[in-house]
């Protein structure tokens, strides 16, 4: 398969999260914040390249926003170039990975960051579907290449 | 075994096919009873009977026999009649050139065997043999035959001349088993190095690069064990046996590197990189032009790491050829300039090229020039002038950087061809420094990170710098030290000048060292940028600490760190936080040179009594103990001990003088202390802060050299006893309890101690059991007794099951169990500061495993009969043991106790839960199928864990052997996974990030579990 884009800009990871004190202990209710959030998409693998989500700037953490009380996660993300056909497959799978890994009391919403992809109204109603995303993980040949990009990179 | 007796066997071997019947006779000739003659005489009818199996079986007897016999057996003239007829019946019937050959193998390795023996065996063999019409067993008979004769008789060989390679060729034309083929390799380079190959070149070539690149995949269980890289390098060294080959080998190479099939090209530029020294420059010259086309496509277009590796080396092969051709003379001339030059024409584009993918190739292609200490001068000198232009021309940080990084590659590279005198980036040296310290003030944090790289790797270049030059990059490394913002950016000056101080100390101690102690003696300004750069004081001592790289700074800087304490505990009587740090660096910097014996008398005369000083005169001054107290006393106690350690008798007993005179008698004369109050920390009726000072006591000694004396031991024994047993304060008693196991463990031979040992066991039993007694005081007792079981344990003492019995007994008192249980982790535990082989314990090998064996079965009886509320303590005592179980020891001890395991898992103890999970934890790495066969009780019960509302800790360690569960086998997962999932959708929803962190790995995992595959 050719590659659509094949020189990507490579962007640094930001560090990991510091662990608090408040955090390790055991009566403090720790909320969960953009920055979780983000934490649980940003290692996402690129369909293309053997680099993360985070890597191609295709998700930052300034793009999450979650509202823990209200149970409301909204993420937008960029993608590489304005005509990736794969902007589909990566917002398919920060869904599933949200699925996987959030509470189910969260209303999870995923979009394109407006002005950044060519077909972005097209994208953004198939994402926001609940039964098209749930019929396309019917798919055993989606459902693979989702869990590809979820599968930890081991090194 | 008489005459008939032998023919009997004889008739039997050839008539009966009876193989058996040749051991008597073998044992006979053996034994000399039977005459070689008198046996071939009597062989005679079958050995020239008209029937071909009779004759076969005749043949095949003699040949065995011989084959039994040790190669002296044979005198001269036995072996010349064998050879002649063998080497006869190789005439015969085609089915006895077999059984021939078996007997001329033997004969080959005879000490009789003259030189016109191998060349009859030799003529026979290329004469009446086609070798492509036997088996494999026999060709390789045949190449044994050679092969041992190209080793042992290489004159009578060599009298063939030529005709003997144009012999061996046909002998191997056509070969196809690799188990031959590797014998008949070995061969050829031998026949290469002992004869002129001269007009037969070609045919052996042909005959042996037919195979090249070797395909072969050896078949599955193969016994032979002949792997593919067998076959590749030895038909490698033929090829590369001789320079004669390469007219011919060259192109064939060049042709197959063209190949599509990877292994192909990395076998075709491995054989290359070997070949191209052998083959010289001549024939370089024809094809050079070729070779880097190929080369040059190969790399630039980045197929696959392996291939790249191979073509960089064969480049470097090539240069090193032609750079080795004029050794004479220092510099390129001749053709190998050509070639360089042709290689910066096209790589100097490729470096001015913004695209990764073709900066990075081309930098590669260069690095592997710098093949000798000229052509890497000649590269150098080409390529330097371009990357700084490049840098110049181009002010995107981005680009820099890519720029930067190739520089520093190549720099690192020559670093490998300097010497004393010459050095490749000599030249450049000026623009060099210039570059990079103009960098130093970029705005961007990764320049600066690789302006400091680059000057440190420049300074590391023996030579290349002088002194003035050194001084000015560590100015500029201080600066940016003391005052930039990035913390990566001070690090990696730190690592800079902590490099430079390794080669330059006098350099560092005179400018870096007076500089940083300024920063430290200022008064910290509470300016924005510095708070803002975190630039305390404890950087500045860990900076010091991390710069003493050689030994003459170790002096200076340990002044500057004790006169840092000094200066803080005069302020106060409670020490600070950066006091405590500057405790950590002195550790840290004692520790790191503690096997340079050159600062002993720095250390004992001035070190220690500094420290000591420092914690005696805040623990007089009545300082409440805070934090910070405890830490700067655990840091000097360990440098106490990293000191006294290293100490010979001699200065060990002048230690323990001083020692005596400050912890014993209180005279604090020694360390410049008047004080009103009596100081002795080892009187139970000193206040509390004066008990505290005991660690400093006890790493003096308790690391002192095995035998040295002390005086006046037992009553120094009893005086720590009576302080265990009367003090409430847990860590004072803890503290004290130590300095007497260690004592203990260390003298456990004297007298008056064996005779104590026996009074504690009296003493303190009875003042554990009695109920009257406070129970906390009782508890003590109890960690007191453990610790002086450990010091008994690990000497393997003949009480310590005694005492580890009784503790074993407590288990089941109401207030003492859990104390006594966890007693089991105080024995098996390393404590860093107490009774360790390096301060001369008595530590015997292997002392866990022997406390395991013994006590296992204690306690698994008294878990099966004790009532229910005891059975956790000893499940505790068990956990203990297996965590320090060597995981080989493990694996075969663990499968009789995991139901003892999954009931731990359903006490409520968190102690009890975690350690049982842990072993866990490590059990599903190391032995998996173990733990399978009870997967159905503990997957619901780790399940119930990760809800443990009490601990996180337990739920984090339960969800974690949760995620790991998912390597066991899927048969024994699948109907535990919709459960599973189901409970950890919950569980990413808990109260706590980390456990909500780990709950997302587990569930992510499990949602993997038998998904459409996901291996990649």
């Amino acid at each position: 398969m050719a590659l659509e884009n094949e020189n990507p800009l490579v962007f640094e990871a930001a560090k990991d999260r510091q662990i608090t004190p408040e955090e390790e202990d055991d009566d403090v209710v720790d909320k969960i914040d953009n920055r979780e959030v983000f934490d649980l998409i940003r290692d996402i693998n690129d369909p293309e390249h053997p680099l993360s989500l985070e890597e191609l700037n295709v998700v930052t953490c300034s793009q999450v926003h979650v509202d823990d009380d209200k149970n409301e996660v909204s993420i937008q993300f960029t993608p590489t170039i304005p005509h990736c056909s794969m902007a589909t497959l990566i917002g398919l799978s920060i869904r599933v990975k949200l699925l996987r890994a959030l509470p189910a009391r969260f209303k999870v919403d995923v979009q394109i960051y407006p002005g950044t992809h060519a077909s972005e109204d097209a994208v953004n109603k198939q994402l926001a579907d609940k039964e098209r995303v749930a019929a396309a993980l019917e798919n055993s040949h989606l459902l693979e290449v989702v869990n590809q990009c979820l599968t930890s990179r081991k090194t | 075994m008489s005459a008939p007796e032998w023919k009997s066997a004889a008739q039997d071997f050839v008539h009966g096919n009876q193989d058996s019947s040749l051991g008597p006779i073998v044992e006979d000739v053996k034994a000399g009873h039977l005459k070689l003659v008198e046996l071939v005489e009597g062989l005679r009818d079958y050995l020239t009977s008209g029937d071909v199996t009779v004759r076969c079986r005749g043949t095949s007897l003699l040949s065995g026999l011989i084959n039994k016999l040790s190669a002296q057996h044979l005198n001269t003239q036995e072996v010349d009649v064998l050879v002649a007829f063998f080497s006869d019946r190789l005439k015969d019937h085609h089915s006895i050139t077999p059984q021939a050959l078996h007997g001329l193998k033997a004969l080959s390795e005879c000490s009789g065997l003259t030189d016109e023996g191998v060349q009859a065996i030799c003529n026979s063999i290329f004469k009446e043999v086609t070798v492509q019409s036997l088996s494999q067993a026999d060709r390789r008979t045949i190449y044994n035959i050679l092969q041992s004769f190209l080793i042992q008789k290489l004159t009578a060989l060599q009298k063939f001349g030529n005709s003997f390679v144009y012999s061996y060729i046909q002998v191997m034309d056509g070969e196809k088993d690799p188990r031959n083929l590797l014998i008949a390799f070995r061969s050829v380079v031998a026949i290469i190095q002992h004869f002129q190959i001269g007009m037969f070149a070609e045919e052996l070539f042909e005959v042996t690069s037919c195979y090249f690149p070797i395909d072969f995949t050896p078949p599955p269980n193969d016994p032979y064990g002949v792997t593919r890289e067998e076959l590749i390098i030895s038909l490698r060294h033929v090829l590369a046996a001789t320079p004669l080959f390469g007219q011919y080998c060259f192109p064939l190479i060049m042709e197959k590197a063209a190949s599509d099939i990877t292994a192909a090209k990395i076998d075709s530029y491995d054989t290359l990189a070997v070949c191209i020294p052998v083959y010289g420059i001549q024939l370089l010259n024809e094809y050079n032009m070729a070779l880097w086309n190929a080369i040059k496509n190969e790399v630039l277009s980045a197929s696959n790491t392996q291939v790249e590796q191979a073509t960089l080396g064969a480049l470097n092969a090539a240069v090193k050829t032609y750079s080795d051709s004029n050794k004479q003379s220092s510099s390129m001339d001749g053709f190998g300039k050509d070639f360089l030059d042709s290689v910066c024409k096209d790589c100097h584009k490729g470096i001015c090229n913004a695209d990764l993918k073709v900066l990075y190739p081309n930098s590669k292609l260069i690095e592997s020039c710098l093949a000798t200490p000229q052509s890497c001068q000649y590269m150098l000198n080409k390529t330097i002038p371009v990357i700084l232009e490049q840098f110049h021309t181009n002010t995107q940080p981005n680009r820099r950087r890519n720029i930067l990084d190739i520089l520093l590659r190549l720099i690192r590279r020559a670093q490998t061809f300097h010497d004393s005198t010459n050095n490749p980036i000599g030249q450049h040296k000026d623009p060099l420094v210039t570059l990079f310290i103009s960098i130093l003030n970029d705005n961007n944090s990764q320049l600066r990170n690789l302006g400091v790289c680059g000057l440190a790797g420049m300074a590391a270049c023996e030579g290349l710098l002088n002194a003035s030059e050194v001084e000015m990059i560590s100015e500029h490394m201080l600066q940016l030290l003391l005052n930039d913002h990035e913390a990566s950016v001070r690090q990696e000056s730190t690592a800079a000048i902590a490099y430079i101080a390794s080669k330059y100390p006098a350099m560092i101690q005179e400018k870096v060292l007076p500089a940083l102690n300024e920063r430290l003696t200022q008064e910290p300004m509470e300016t924005e940028t510095e708070i803002a750069n975190n630039l305390s004081n404890s950087f500045i001592l860990e900076t010091m600490a991390a710069i003493c790289t050689e030994h003459s700074l170790v002096k200076p800087i340990v002044q500057i760190l004790v006169q840092y304490m000094k200066r803080d505990v005069k302020d106060s009587p409670s020490l600070s936080i950066d006091t405590y740090k500057a405790a950590e660096c002195v550790l840290s910097v004692v520790k790191q040179s503690a096997n340079f014996t050159g600062n002993v008398d720095f250390y004992t005369s001035q070190l220690m009594p500094d420290l000591i000083r420092i914690c005696v005169h805040s623990a007089i001054d009545g300082a409440s103990s805070t934090n910070s107290n405890e830490g700067v006393l655990t840091h000097v106690a360990a440098v106490l001990r990293t000191i006294v350690q290293q100490l010979s008798q001699g200065q060990a007993l002048s230690v323990l003088g001083t020692a005596n005179c400050i912890f014993l008698e209180g005279n604090l004369e020694s360390i410049n202390i008047t004080s009103d109050q009596p100081f002795l920390p080892l009187e139970v009726s000193s206040p509390e802060g004066h008990h505290a000072t005991l660690p400093l006591f006890t790493a003096i000694v308790c690391s002192l050299p095995s035998n040295t004396r002390i005086e006046d031991l037992r009553e120094l024994c009893e005086k720590v006893y009576n302080l265990c047993k009367s003090t409430l304060n847990i860590k004072i008693c803890e503290d004290a309890s130590k300095c007497l196991a260690g004592l203990l463990n260390k003298y456990l031979k004297d007298a008056g101690i064996q005779e104590l040992l026996g009074n504690i066991l009296e003493d303190l039993g009875k003042s554990i059991e009695d109920a009257d007694n406070e129970t906390t005081l009782r508890c003590h007792h109890v960690t007191t007794w453990t610790w002086i079981t450990k010091a008994l344990v690990l000497s393997a003492h003949m009480k310590s099951m005694q005492f580890t019995k009784e503790i074993v007994k407590w288990f089941e008192y109401p207030l003492l169990g859990s104390t006594s249980a966890e007693g089991f982790y105080v024995i098996l535990n390393e404590y860093d500061d107490i009774m360790l082989p390096t301060m001369h314990a008595d530590v015997k090998i292997l002392y866990r495993q022997r406390f395991f064996q013994q006590t296992l079965p204690i306690l698994m009886e008294g878990f099966n009969n004790t009532k229910p509320e005891f059975k956790q303590h000893y499940l505790t005592g068990l956990s203990h043991l297996l965590r320090f179980l060597p995981k080989q020891v493990l694996k075969t001890e663990l499968p009789p106790l995991m139901p003892m395991l999954v009931q731990s898992l359903c006490c409520n103890v968190t102690s009890l839960q975690l350690a049982t999970m842990g072993t866990l934890y490590d059990l599903l790495f190391d032995a998996p199928m173990v733990l399978a066969k009870y997967a159905e009780s503990t997957i619901p019960q780790v399940q119930k864990l990760t809800k443990h509302q009490p601990s996180m800790k337990v739920r984090i360690l339960a969800l974690q052997c949760l995620g790991l569960m998912t390597t066991l086998p899927h048969h024994i997962l699948f109907p535990f996974k919709s459960k599973i999932l189901h409970t950890l959708g919950e569980v990413v929803d808990d109260k706590k990030r980390l456990v909500r962190k780990e709950a997302v790995k587990a569930r992510t995992e499990w949602y993997l579990l038998g998904a459409p595959s996901t291996k990649t």
